[in-house]
């Protein structure tokens, strides 16, 4: 949680852009990770992530604050965008159609082509789990966040998220045995 | 466990600064859509209200300034009473005179013929300015012979 965070989210509630440009440069990296690994190519992630900090701004009176981070709303709003953003899809992609290059620019620092290719086929599996699955992996594993933020994102009780991060661990073991 | 390395490599994942700065921008310039707030809702109904207050008043100047024009105006515009104007169409006495009309004969001289109901008294009247100029009436007389005549 972004320290200050009630008071940010507090001013931008009342339409100040600054707080909300503070919450944006918080958790602009995290959402666009989440939806990168959903999604199949950088510019549908930089649509989608776009989108979702649009929606938040837009619909920021009527957000409340119920004890909960303010990212756990923000991952909300990913979730239903990238459910949308499946819906309208034509085709899956696979690894062969999947552009090293792509990947790499996204990518803070260099790689080589194997590590490239290893991130790959990490993101291809994950893909492979059930939505739900996807996201208690990423925000657990990739985003840090605690079981009850977690909770909070996919509108189930802690005991439920713990027991889904279980099975898609295991499910993803799995999946990148066999590649 | 190798897999939890393989994910937390995923946390390397950044987007590109230009689409970040560009997104920002773009959202946060966006023109903001106003909030109902109560006061608001109040404030807009008191507008609109005062907005149809004010046409109808209007409205109402302009009708009653009309219907009442006919009382302080110092002109009459009788234009306007149906009553004064249908004595006025009574009392015009209209006589409508029909000059002598002119008609070429196959002789090509002129005949003068009158249509008027009062013809005899024009004739008359005519006949005697004649024997004053010393012109004889002759039906045969021809305009020509007329003008010489009244030219000497």
């Amino acid at each position: 949680m972004l320290d200050g965070e009630h008071k940010l989210v507090r001013d931008a509630i009342r339409g100040e852009s600054s707080a909300f440009g503070l919450l944006y440069n918080h958790y602009h990296p995290k959402i666009y990770r989440f939806v990168f690994i959903k999604v199949s190519r950088r510019e549908e992630a930089e649509d989608l992530t776009h989108q979702v900090f649009l929606h938040a701004w837009e619909h920021m009176g009527s957000y409340e604050e119920r004890g909960y981070p303010f990212s756990s709303w923000l991952y909300q709003i990913a979730r239903n965008a990238v459910v949308d953003h499946y819906r309208t899809r034509k085709k899956e992609l696979s690894l062969d159609e999947m552009d090293p290059d792509d990947f790499g620019e996204t990518v803070g620092i260099e790689l080589g082509i194997h590590e490239k290719f290893e991130l790959a086929r990490v993101r291809l599996a994950i893909r492979e789990l059930k939505p739900t699955e996807q996201d208690v992996i990423i925000m657990r594993f990739v985003e840090d966040l605690t079981p009850r933020e977690i909770a909070a994102a996919v509108g189930k009780s802690e005991g439920a998220v713990k027991l889904i991060q279980h099975r898609a661990l295991k499910q993803l073991k799995a999946l990148l045995k066999n590649r | 466990m190798e897999i939890l390395k393989l994910l937390e490599q995923l946390k390397r994942i950044e987007a590109r600064p230009d689409y970040v700065r560009q997104s920002r921008y773009l959202i946060l310039h966006k023109e903001e859509k106003p909030v109902l707030s109560p006061g608001r809702f109040i404030l807009q109904s008191l507008q609109f209200g005062s907005a149809v207050a004010l046409a109808s008043l209007l409205l109402i100047f302009i009708v009653g300034g009309l219907a009442t024009w006919k009382f302080i105006s110092p002109f009459k515009l009788t234009s306007l009473d149906p009553g004064s104007l249908r004595a006025e169409a009574e009392a015009i006495d209209i006589q409508i005179e029909l000059t002598d009309i002119v008609y070429p004969d196959s002789r090509g001289e002129t005949t003068v013929e009158s249509a008027s109901p009062k013809a005899p008294e024009v004739k008359a009247q005519a006949k005697a300015e004649a024997e004053e100029l010393g012109v004889r009436e002759t039906e045969e007389t021809s305009i020509e012979e007329a003008l010489d005549l009244l030219a000497e």
